[in-house]
């Protein structure tokens, strides 16, 4: 299984929504590294989470990948979870953190 | 990123502390590293599993890129736990910060690589047509080779123009010669042609604001190219004068190419790019 942490701003991802972008993100995975993703979500609660000192709408994806990925590799990888966050949810492309780790490195 | 979690036993921190603190680490960031606050993150978690407390009352682990001194990550460290102790009504025993490090190619943030951030701040190329459509423009002093020839391209290529920008001035007649002569106003469109390829290639040579320059020689060059060379190729009387126009119609083409190559690279940043 794939690691995928995903921090989120309580209240802002539904859970009807987290269903679909779980579904996103295991496809995600099984179509980078031939793995399901094993997902954790980390609620922050209202009033806990800041971007430039002021309250925040920013979401966290880190996905630990099984395998070392080339420069191109990740840099193409990060840009399709960051769409697919940014389409699934409707927030911005600035509103996404999204790292892609090698494994055991995290 | 960066992305600084603080974790506090229950109740610890009241709304007021946590935003003072979010703040002193944003500002202790951004002075040591030269980030932008839109950059810096920080959440907060209460008895969270995952960042163990071990004992303190608060702990913030904060991940950045890779690449900070080791003298500015202590000196991250250090200005944390004092705003703990300051915002947080703790003492320093009982407060922890530790700094953790991730590449900047691992992280995607605004749509952007970190990593090409960082390459825009030390200068290189990126090495692909992704990154290179992302760096805004590509500084002489900052290009590996032979710089004077990036000078000496844009002389060559705007030379024509000032050329001919200067002599929409003083041979106007000549210019409106030129024109189908169902065309109105000829002699103001002259005048304004000149005024424009002066500017584009100002802009240009002089590498202010290029890519604007590229695009006003493009609306230069589009209705010079068609309605001018265009027309005159195919009403010309003469067989050598439709030939001569049939080569301006070419050339006008191969210009448009150079000067919309110019709207996508340009020349040069004057600014360093933030760091993150």
């Amino acid at each position: 299984m794939i690691s995928c942490t995903c921090v989120v701003q309580e209240g802002q991802t539904p859970d009807v929504q987290k269903k679909s972008i779980t579904r996103l993100l295991n496809r995600f995975s099984s179509d980078a590294f031939g793995e399901e993703a094993l997902i954790t979500w980390i609620p922050v609660a209202p009033g806990n989470g800041f971007t430039a000192a002021k309250p925040s709408s920013s979401s966290v994806i880190s996905v630990i990948a099984n395998e070392p990925l080339s420069p191109e590799r990740r840099e193409s990888l990060l840009r399709k979870l960051a769409h697919l966050w940014s389409a699934e949810t409707g927030c911005t492309l600035d509103e996404v953190v999204a790292v892609l780790a090698d494994p055991q490195t995290h | 990123m960066p992305l600084y979690v603080c974790n506090a036993r229950n109740g610890a921190l009241d709304s007021s502390a946590k935003s003072r603190i979010a703040e002193a680490i944003t500002n202790i960031h951004c002075k040591i590293t030269g980030a932008p606050p839109s950059f810096v993150h920080t959440v907060f978690f209460e008895e969270a599993p995952q960042f163990p407390l071990e004992g303190k009352a608060l702990y913030v682990r904060g991940t950045i890129r890779k690449g900070r001194s080791d003298d500015q990550k202590k000196q991250i460290r250090e200005l944390i736990r004092d705003s703990l102790v300051e915002y947080g009504g703790v003492t320093s025993l009982v407060t922890e910060a530790e700094i953790r490090e991730t590449p900047a190619g691992w992280v995607l943030e605004g749509g952007r690589s970190c990593q090409s951030r960082v390459k825009r701040l030390i200068g290189l190329r990126p090495k692909n047509s992704v990154a290179l459509r992302r760096n805004k423009m590509l500084a002489d002093e900052q290009l590996p080779n032979h710089p004077s020839l990036t000078l000496t391209a844009r002389g060559l290529f705007t030379g024509l123009f000032f050329l001919s920008g200067v002599t929409h001035f003083t041979n106007i007649p000549y210019y409106i010669g030129l024109m189908p002569e169902s065309f109105p106003f000829p002699a103001f469109w002259v005048i304004l042609s000149g005024v424009v390829e002066l500017a584009g290639a100002s802009m240009i040579l002089f590498n202010w604001r290029p890519r604007l320059g590229g695009w006003l020689l493009i609306i230069f060059l589009i209705p010079v190219t068609i309605v001018v060379h265009g027309y005159e190729m195919l009403h010309a009387e003469d067989q050598a004068m439709r030939a001569i126009q049939q080569a301006s119609f070419i050339k006008g083409f191969a210009l448009i190419g150079t000067a919309l190559f110019f709207t996508q690279v340009g020349v040069t940043p004057k600014r360093p790019a933030p760091s993150v």
